[in-house]
């Protein structure tokens, strides 16, 4: 969103005269959580969001009210935000997708995203809401069985105006 | 409004839409996503879930033409389950003309 700008009234605030310019923001975008995900362990050395891995895929939901003004841009989890120890190096893949829309139009999103990195981008030319599912999975090193514990990833969503 | 010589007050407003996030984080970038220095009063805030909640940040004349990105990022808290966590960010741009 621009910001828009308002002179102060220097009869109002003589004493003031230096402070010349405010501005307000609203981002007409909203993210939310629609479904966490969870891995699932289908082998000792894999962790997965997959359903038939026994995961769940987290479900993004984007909402924008002004059409063509901004990117969804959703990265998938290189490393683990916490995890027990471990020693071996780890495999990442991911992939994010378009899995519903409330405009038809938005099924275009999904051809027409663009892949950088770990990072999907898509293009919000739409006014409502589109719904993102991010597919993500470690493997442990030389098939090593991952230690027993918890693991947490972090799938960054972003909505950043054009 | 500033009362601080060469400095520019932008008036910015955070909706908590996820019921899961307490705290965001503010931040200020220019067009190559490198920080931009600003002032506020919390750089992270608490918002509770569908709550409004205005701020102010506060950034220096001479860095206003840098100044694109103003971002939001929710902080996650750490979890004991397998879990994936989504860290979401909204960005408002700062410069397009006024309004």
């Amino acid at each position: 969103m621009k910001y828009s700008i308002a002179i102060l009234s220097l009869v109002a605030f003589p004493a003031i005269a230096n402070v010349e310019i405010t501005g307000s923001v609203e981002a007409k975008c909203i993210i939310q959580t629609t479904k966490a995900g969870s891995y699932g362990n289908p082998i000792a050395s894999k962790l997965s969001t997959t359903p038939a891995d026994g995961g769940v895929l987290p479900i993004i939901r984007y909402d924008v009210s002004i059409a063509d003004s901004y990117i969804a841009s959703i990265t998938h989890p290189t490393s683990f935000s916490s995890s027990p120890s471990l020693t071996d190096t780890l495999a990442w893949t991911g992939s994010t997708s378009v899995t519903q829309t409330s405009v038809a139009g938005m099924s275009a999103y999904e051809a027409a995203k663009t892949v950088v990195g770990n990072t999907t981008n898509f293009n919000l030319t739409l006014a409502g809401s589109t719904w993102f599912s991010t597919a993500s999975s470690a493997t442990y090193g030389s098939a090593k069985p991952f230690p027993g514990g918890n693991y947490t990833a972090v799938v960054q969503a972003s909505c950043i105006a054009k | 409004m500033s009362h601080v010589k060469n400095v520019v007050k932008v008036e910015m407003s955070l909706f908590n839409s996820r019921e899961e996030i307490k705290y965001y984080q503010i931040d200020l970038f220019d067009l190559n996503w490198m920080s931009i220095p600003f002032s506020t009063t919390y750089k992270i805030i608490k918002v509770d879930y569908k709550e409004h909640k205005a701020f102010d940040i506060y950034i220096r004349k001479k860095d206003t033409p840098e100044a694109v990105y103003l971002c939001t990022t929710s902080k996650v808290k750490r979890t004991n389950t397998s879990r994936t966590v989504i860290a979401s960010r909204i960005c408002s741009r700062l410069d397009g003309p006024p309004a």
